[in-house]
């Protein structure tokens, strides 16, 4: 029985990784290279953790560098490691323009899946395993 | 017997599909820890990308400059000389363009033995701008003084001193 529940669920699965195909150009279950740095880096305590502040500090800063022309917000284009659905989702006013007020929105949510134990903090090891298992 | 009705043979078949489903449903290992992503989140490979773009800052410094206020104010900026300004404004439109908050941009006039650095520190958006806080050190005759300000972008690419 328990291997025909496992079916439904891997039938489920397929199903769903084919109407939501990464597009091309996405970069699919990657780490980025410098994750360990970037999760450094945004740090600012320097505690080995990042904190709600800390990390909402990295997503506006993240979003900064980004928008490299300044127009105060992020198409899809901009943001290719983001699945088609995810920025549809994080574009609560869907008009194809991410602002930051919704990139910083939609990483909060992040951090919260990220945060596994729950204490409002990220350890790198919590941070990179969300990386890893959310990235498409 | 009309063809859709539901006779008792079709009714055994039905409830034991309904309860088939109620067992798989019920019945599934639920999977430990948190869900895989969030919902509404960008996920994990957006999540990675964009905190590393924080970490690595971009671009390079469009030609502007810094404006405004008092950029090297208090005894230090009465000291220094016309280059020392020009030379701490293009490091100070460097850091607040292009510089991830933490990592300064240094200057040195080798002429007048001067030098500076500044670093940005927050970032934050006001009124649909971005402003940046940083933290100025300038180093005359081997002393230095440490300020502390906060510029905000304008549309021109320039950044003016607000406090």
């Amino acid at each position: 029985m328990r291997s025909a529940c496992g079916m439904l669920l891997l039938a489920t699965a397929a199903v769903t990784l084919a109407l939501a195909a990464p597009r091309v150009g996405a970069q699919t279950g990657t780490v980025p290279p410098d994750l360990r740095a970037a999760f450094k880096a945004a740090d600012k305590n320097g505690d080995g953790r990042l904190d709600r502040e800390e990390f909402r500090q990295a997503a506006i800063e993240g979003f900064y560098f980004r928008d490299k022309e300044h127009k105060g917000y992020l198409t899809a284009d901009q943001l290719p490691e983001a699945s088609r659905d995810a920025f549809r989702a994080a574009n609560v006013k869907g008009d194809g323009r991410l602002s930051l007020q919704e990139e910083v929105n939609a990483l909060l949510k992040d951090f919260e899946a990220a945060d596994v134990n729950r204490d409002g903090t990220l350890t790198y090891e919590e941070f990179e395993a969300y990386v890893k298992r959310s990235s498409r | 017997m009309e063809h859709g009705m539901l006779w008792p043979g079709n009714a055994l078949k039905a409830t034991a599909a309904v309860a088939l489903a109620v067992w798989v449903l019920t019945g599934c290992e639920t999977i430990p820890g948190h869900q895989k992503t969030a919902i509404g989140g960008l996920g994990g490979a957006a999540v990675g990308g964009l905190i590393a773009a924080a970490a690595g800052g971009g671009g390079t410094a469009i030609a502007a400059s810094v404006i405004g206020g008092a950029l090297l104010g208090g005894l230090a900026g009465n000291m220094l000389d016309e280059r020392d300004r020009r030379m701490a404004n293009d490091a100070a439109q460097r850091a607040l363009e292009t510089a991830p908050s933490g990592k300064p941009v240094a200057w040195t006039n080798p002429d007048s033995g001067h030098s500076g650095t500044i670093t940005p520190v927050r970032t934050y958006e006001s009124s649909g701008r971005f402003c940046r806080e940083f933290q100025q050190t300038v180093t005359i005759g081997g002393r230095p003084e440490n300020s502390f300000g906060t510029a905000c972008r304008q549309p021109d690419g320039s950044w003016r001193i607000v406090s």
